[in-house]
């Protein structure tokens, strides 16, 4: 993808990177794409780069679903952020600003239903999904929106960081 | 973003190839056809998963409309996949038990379970 070499040199400098979004469903493969670049990098195989990148779309989603009436949506923020032995990324929803409750679902209220197929009718999946793909999961509502903190254990970076 | 959807007549079943990524902004298009061919006549469906790259929570659900759909029409939806990162999908919903998934679509034109 364009830019996806300038988001590794970035994250490779700084420890992180950070895109915006507009909250429309036709950008998610966008996300994706820079999610799968960017898990590459680490000591994770494919399925578990796989399992990351279908955890992020599916946060994405709740926010993209959660602004479809909203008259002025404001983007979806994606930060990635890691550390010598985990990655975390950061889904935020901006529109739920000022103490607004997340709109993101609580990981701690989750159980798998016991229907899977009524489940999947009801939009019901999302979240056990993500729960079962990644290694923690938690939300947060702070003053720049409602967000989803993912975090995966991974090796060491394949590149050579600057110096 | 690309979403193939090609059907096919194989032994009295209707094949619906799907290829590259079904998520919340393809799905739609997914179900349309789904619908589409059950207004058609097409009772008897297999939904080929062989060419697709990504499934998220909506493509499940997509499928488990046409699955109940077709049941409702006294016919049947079932998979064809063997792809890993698909199959895991069903397997962490507990939609393996909803349908049933084959390793070819000689197998689910035929009958013969991949189980």
């Amino acid at each position: 993808m364009a830019g996806s070499g300038a988001a590794i040199e970035h994250v490779e400098r700084t420890g992180g990177v950070q895109i915006d979004v507009p909250a429309e469903a036709g950008y998610l493969s966008l996300v994706r794409m820079l999610v799968h670049t960017l898990a590459q990098r680490r000591d994770l195989d494919d399925e578990r780069i796989e399992d990351l990148v279908l955890a992020v779309s599916e946060a994405c989603g709740w926010v993209v679903g959660s602004r479809r009436t909203a008259d002025t949506p404001r983007p979806v923020q994606v930060r990635w952020s890691e550390s010598e032995n985990a990655c975390v990324i950061e889904v935020t929803d901006t529109t739920s600003q000022d103490g607004d409750a997340p709109s993101v679902p609580s990981p701690d209220e989750v159980v798998l239903p016991p229907d899977p197929g009524r489940a999947a009718l009801e939009g019901e999946l999302s979240l056990p999904l993500v729960l079962a793909l990644v290694d923690e999961v938690t939300s947060s509502a702070g003053p720049n929106g409602s967000s989803v903190h993912m975090t995966v254990t991974c090796g060491a970076w394949q590149g050579q960081p600057d110096l | 973003m690309d979403l193939g959807l090609d059907v096919t007549e194989r032994n009295g079943f209707a094949v619906l190839a799907v290829r590259g990524e079904v998520d919340v902004y393809t799905a739609p298009r997914l179900r349309e056809r789904l619908v589409e061919m059950v207004s058609q006549g097409h009772h008897q469906v297999v939904v080929d998963l062989e060419g697709v790259d990504f499934l998220d929570s909506t493509g499940l659900g997509v499928l488990v409309g046409g699955l109940k759909r077709l049941r409702s029409h006294e016919g049947d939806l079932t998979l064809v996949c063997t792809q890993r990162r698909i199959l895991k999908v069903f397997e962490i919903t507990g939609l393996t038990k909803v349908f049933q998934i084959f390793d070819d679509v000689d197998a689910a034109t035929g009958g013969a379970s991949s189980d």
